[in-house]
């Protein structure tokens, strides 16, 4: 199993592929742990809850026609599909798709930064259901 | 079911100038999509009205 240096990650948000506008991106996998302890346990237990997803993309903002201000904007306050994969080849066993369905984005800059800096918007996708797919 | 006509070419759903229907941009925010650009109502020609004829002049 080779080591992955992130070169070439594919995310797609809404259908359109932005990848080559992303700096980074992080999808967080958790499910809400639910206690379950009782008269009698002697530790914490705890059992699976609701899953909890979130995910955050941080890009270079551009404000031509149908690139990330364009694809964004109109999203917020809205769900959507977002797609991610660790490179942009083909699905397979050492490249899954995880796709997140249904996640509300709650969050984008416009205009950030600093004088000298790029221009980024970072995205805030929270909630919806989570799809991990190998082939 | 409402189709839409692929303008940019960063849709995943298909190359730009085709054309797709609601079901195959299912999960997506189509509002989004026109709205952004890629993709606007795909029109569909209507076909051209049958001229009626009158019955009482084709009697003679």
């Amino acid at each position: 199993m080779a080591k992955l240096v992130l070169t070439d990650a594919s995310v797609t948000i809404n259908s359109v592929d932005l990848s080559s506008a992303v700096q980074s991106v992080t999808l967080n996998y958790n499910t809400d742990q639910v206690e379950v302890t009782s008269m009698g346990d002697s530790a914490h237990l705890f059992t699976g809850g609701l899953d909890n997803v979130t995910c955050d993309v941080t890009l270079f903002q551009d404000f031509a026609a149908s690139e990330v201000e364009a694809t964004v904007y109109d999203l917020v306050g809205t769900t959507t599909t977002v797609v991610i994969l660790p490179t942009s080849g083909a699905v397979a066993a050492d490249n899954p798709s995880y796709t997140l369905a249904n996640t509300y984005l709650s969050s984008h800059m416009p205009v950030a930064g600093t004088v000298g800096d790029a221009a980024m918007t970072t995205l805030n996708f929270v909630g919806g259901s989570i799809t991990k797919a190998t082939s | 079911m409402s189709s839409y006509r692929i303008l940019s070419s960063k849709l995943a759903a298909g190359p730009a100038g085709s054309i797709v229907t609601e079901t195959e941009l299912q999960g997506c925010n189509i509002a989004a999509l026109v709205a952004g650009g890629h993709i606007a109502p795909a029109t569909v020609a209507e076909p051209e009205p049958e001229t009626e004829t009158d019955p009482e002049e084709t009697e003679e």
